[in-house]
């Protein structure tokens, strides 16, 4: 017995996080999972181990057509946020010191104005007697106002693009200062132009922050229901609307936890996917290594 | 080697005229006019404190830093608004900066893949790291390398694209002693062979006088002394170069005759005649550099009365410090003296040095 | 006052909490039996309209504000809401809070006030349960009209406007399966009294013109705040609206509201008592629900909030602007109302209005 103490003692100190993890990410799974094969009966989530739920989200297009919206939006915001986001990320790298932090506050002040915010603010500068089509229309570039730049689903790109820059940028930057400027100049010296030193020594070490960033907007672009639902028009239908639907309308419970787990699984895998694809590269290995010598 | 400058003088490669660099307003220049020349197949050594400008000087030649006022030209061509991607100059650098997702094999290519038509590509990486010993290597990627071996392939990927010069900033400064020692000759005989110049910037005197034809001593942006090794040791220019060097006691005094090469200078342990600095005069202020080989022991009562104050064994000698009218005298010898003890000290003045005081 | 709530945000939030906001926070626990906590919508129970009941009965009414009729029907069916004395289903969702046995049966002789109740609410059987028992009293109705800019529209429009090709860009849907359909099914000509009970082929030829309205849409409304919005922006001229945007526009703008003949839907909130009620606190239960179906109650509310209560006690009272206001000039309003309510197959209705969206 008590030459197993010293185990059990370390044991005991990976039980918080074990509990945590568990509680916080395993549990609602289970519990997803478990609700999707019940029934409903007089608003009473009964176990009644039926495959209904899943039968009907495997028989109905439009559920899978909101999946692959999902995955399309994510995957859209993430390179476009990636495409904007590396130059800005690549010159707040290079700004001194001093000017970082205002470059922080101006980058992040969107996000504490809140989404409700936004989108009603999206709509003044987009709407059709908004601030771009009045200019638009005092310049005389147009007669009518452009309707196609509020609820479309260019807007909804537009607007996924600016929420999600943000936490491209932060991902980015956070690994662009820590590629060594003397990698750098080593390059230029050995005979590299600027352009070439960039796509053979920053792009390659950058990728574990585009990754991260890749990672995360995946995630929140996916998973984003307000604004495609506010400023998407009649194309702003998204899952997570449909499952909002169907746990409180509905009360179709065991419906919207199998939704629910299908879009998950699909999130997962497709975010999963991208980023592993972006940490094989050679550049992020390196930099993922450098710690372990 | 002092005989290799005066007398075949080899063929200017580069060189700066007025350069002058300041970083920030109201700043100290970092560089505050310097002219330099570097000679084909010359290994040239920088040597001075941090801060002194020698870096500086480094970066603008390969093109990273513009000089606020001056010209560098290399082979006679002005360098100026030249990239340093376009420089026919390569740099060794400090933390040796290699690529950490390439290959050794990829980091030496790197120059040559940029390179349009480059042939027998793999052959001149493989001579590359063949001249470092480093031939094995060339799968490992830098963090599976020691820092000798980093440095050494620094070298090879520098040198891989036959550069005109070699820029080599602190090269070994973080390694330890014994490898330090053991790169220094493997760096000196590489030089030879390849036949490259050399700059060579360091602040350690020691391996700036066992690598180099040429030291450059700077203090405070300038050039205090150029000249070779033996040169800069017996005869420095001034007071900084003689206390940078070190190991020396240097005794202020004032000059009472000067003229051929040599200077009467009253000190506090007496009037000395010594070989001086050209173009004192008398009545100037200047310096006795007294080396601890001009110093030896005579029995107690004759020469230069001194109270022992310090002995320092280190093996074969002892390092010992005496105090003589209040002056901290050095020198070495085989059987010290006892701390306390009195003992008398002997003056050989022809390898003492009368020179300037510093700016 | 919204019949359907449909706050999408907060539903998931609410349930996770099991309660709308407690104005008066954990003190509401520790109440008197002279205190009564009425869980309802912010615009039925401003304070200032329960002070009459107040200072008659020498009672606190506390107001327990609602987020939206899901998370009322989960807090008393998970019995999260033990603090509410006095609840607020809407009538045509009344069966499922029923029918999950969450309610009491109301005695109707201890509220005299139902006397005076307009027919049309006195003999509903939507607050009745299969036993025959009465277990909620309609006290606060309107009507859902559609509101329109008069500039743009010459005559009043119909539920048939809404899928005109001519005002393609400027209408709005709200983003509703239960009311959206049956608006169709009016504008494909299915009477109203049928408009809730559609077969397979009906819901198949409503999703075929909602498909097809998609394009002339503007957008779907998610909360009457959004609407108002989109009205007061010029962006939609003709929505299926609730009456705010009109009260809140009709100065700013030349706004109306248009009552199609082919039906109107109502909306209607009901007085009941939670099953788990103590039975010292029914006297004061009983005395509030007849206060709502009072003058006092009637007056206030028509004055502040442009309501109209199920009674007709104060009718004759009222100006005619006033009564036009609150649409009880004409009594006939009533026989045209359409009570939304999901019909035994509403998840085939939410199926097809989930793939007209997704389209």
């Amino acid at each position: 017995m008590t030459a197993r103490l010293p185990a059990l003692g370390r044991a005991h100190l990976a039980l918080p996080v074990a509990l945590l993890v568990g509680l916080g990410c395993l549990a609602p799974l289970a519990v997803l999972v478990i609700f999707s094969v019940f029934e409903v009966e007089d608003f009473e989530l009964v176990p009644a181990f039926s495959g209904r739920a899943w039968a009907e989200l495997f028989t109905t297009p439009s559920y899978w057509v909101l999946i692959g919206r999902a995955l399309f939006y994510g995957a859209m915001t993430a390179l476009l946020t990636g495409l904007a986001g590396y130059p800005v990320a690549l010159a707040l790298a290079r700004l001194p010191a001093a000017w970082k932090g205002v470059a922080v506050v101006v980058l992040l002040t969107p996000l504490y104005t809140g989404e409700i915010v936004r989108i009603y603010a999206w709509r003044i500068v987009l709407g059709a007697e908004g601030l771009v089509n009045a200019v638009l229309e005092a310049v005389g570039l147009i007669d009518d106002p452009l309707k196609v730049l509020l609820f479309s689903p260019l807007t909804i790109g537009l607007v996924l693009l600016y929420n999600n820059l943000p936490f491209m940028v932060l991902a980015i930057w956070v690994s662009a200062e820590m590629v060594d400027r003397r990698l750098i100049e080593a390059a230029r010296d050995l005979g590299a132009r600027p352009i070439s030193a960039f796509a053979r020594v920053t792009f390659p070490l950058t990728l574990p922050g585009l990754a991260a960033g890749v990672f995360a907007v995946f995630a929140l672009a996916a998973g984003e229901m307000l604004t495609p639902s506010l400023l998407g028009g009649t194309y702003g239908a998204t899952a997570m609307a449909i499952i909002d639907n169907l746990f409180g309308t509905a009360f179709d419970w065991p419906l919207a936890s199998a939704l629910a787990l299908a879009l998950l699984v699909a999130l997962f895998v497709a975010a999963v996917g991208l980023a592993s694809l972006l940490l094989q590269t050679r550049g992020a290995r390196a930099v993922l290594q450098r710690g372990r010598t | 080697m002092s005989t290799l400058i005066a007398d075949t003088a080899p063929p200017l490669l580069l060189s700066a005229r007025g350069l002058v660099k300041t970083y920030g307003r109201g700043a100290a220049p970092a560089v505050a006019g310097v002219d330099l020349d570097i000679g084909e197949r010359m290994f040239t050594t920088l040597l001075g404190p941090s801060g002194c400008g020698k870096t500086t000087i480094l970066r603008m030649i390969a093109g990273f830093e513009t000089a606020d006022a001056g010209t560098i030209s290399l082979d006679g061509v002005p360098l100026k608004g030249v990239p340093p991607e376009r420089r026919p100059v390569n740099t060794v650098f400090q933390s040796y900066a290699l690529f950490p997702h390439l290959t050794v094999f990829e980091n030496v290519a790197f120059s040559l893949r940029l390179l349009s038509a480059v042939t027998n590509l793999e052959g001149r990486v493989k001579r590359a790291l063949d001249a470092v010993h480093m031939a094995d290597f060339g799968e490992r990627y830098p963090h599976q390398l020691s820092g000798g071996q980093q440095q050494r392939v620094a070298v090879a990927r520098a040198i891989v694209a036959e550069p005109r010069l070699l820029l080599l900033d602190e090269p070994l400064s973080a390694l330890d002693r014994r490898m330090r020692a053991h790169l220094q000759v493997e760096l000196k005989d590489l030089q030879r062979r390849l036949g490259i110049a050399f700059v060579y910037v360091t602040h350690d005197q020691e391996e700036a006088f066992a690598l180099s034809d040429v030291v450059v001593v700077m203090n405070k942006g300038r050039i205090a002394q150029t000249a070779d090794p033996r040169t800069i040791y017996s005869r420095p220019a001034d007071s900084f170069v003689a206390d940078f060097i070190g190991g020396a006691t240097l005794v202020d005094g004032t000059v009472s005759a000067a003229g051929n090469g040599r200077a009467s200078i009253a000190t506090a342990i007496g009037p000395v005649d010594a070989p001086a600095v050209e173009g004192l005069a008398a009545g100037e202020r200047a310096v006795l550099v007294i080396r601890p080989e001009a110093l030896s022991l005579v029995p107690t009562g004759t020469g230069l009365p001194a109270s022992v104050v310090h002995a320092v064994y280190q093996g074969e000698r002892t390092m010992v410090e005496a105090v003589a009218q209040g002056v901290a005298l050095r020198f070495a010898d085989h059987a010290p003296p006892e701390v306390g003890e009195t003992i008398g000290l002997s003056l050989d003045r022809e390898r003492c040095f009368v020179t300037r005081i510093a700016a | 006052m919204t019949v359907f709530s449909m706050n999408r945000r907060e539903v998931l939030a609410s349930l996770a909490a099991g309660a709308g906001l407690t104005v008066l926070g954990p003190m509401g626990r520790a109440l008197a039996a002279s205190d009564i906590v009425w869980a309802t919508w912010d615009s039925n129970g401003h304070p200032e309209y329960v002070t009459a009941f107040e200072a008659k009965t020498g009672s606190k009414v506390k107001l327990s504000y609602l987020t939206s009729d899901d998370a009322q029907f989960a807090a008393l069916k998970t019995g999260s809401a033990s603090d509410w004395d006095i609840v607020n289903p809407s009538i045509n969702g009344a069966w499922r809070y029923i029918k999950a046995g969450v309610l009491k049966p109301l005695d109707l002789s201890r509220m005299p006030g139902v006397a005076g109740m307009y027919d049309v609410f006195k003999t509903t059987d939507r607050v009745k349960g299969e036993d025959g028992a009465t277990y909620a009293i309609p006290y606060l109705w309107g009507l859902n009209p559609i509101v329109y800019r008069t500039d743009v529209y010459a005559e009043e429009p119909t539920y048939s406007t809404l899928f005109d090709e001519k005002y393609k860009g400027q209408l709005a849907m709200r983003d509703y399966a239960l009311e959206s359909i049956a608006i169709a099914a009016l504008h494909l000509g299915i009477p109203k009294e049928k408009a809730f009970l559609l077969d397979e082929t009906e819901l198949a030829e409503a999703k075929k013109v909602l498909i097809a309205q998609k394009p002339l849409l503007r957008t779907y409304w998610q909360t009457i705040g959004d609407l108002t919005n989109l009205f007061a922006t010029g962006e939609v001229t003709a929505a299926f609206s609730w009456r705010v945007p009109y009260d809140a526009l009709k100065d700013k703008m030349p706004v109306a509201m248009a009552k199609p003949k082919a039906g109107i839907m109502g909306w209607c909130d009901c007085f009941a008592i939670p099953a788990s009620l103590p039975e010292e606190k029914m006297e004061l239960a009983y005395a509030f629900g007849d206060y709502l179906l009072g003058a006092d109650y009637a007056a206030i509310i028509a004055e502040i909030g442009n309501y109209a209560t199920s009674s007709g006690i104060i009718r004759d009272t009222l100006t005619p602007e006033k009564q036009a206001a609150i649409f009880i000039d004409d009594l006939d309003v009533m026989s045209s109302f359409m009570w939304p309510v999901a019909p035994d197959n509403y998840s085939d209705w939410l199926k097809v209005w989930n793939e007209v969206k997704a389209a």
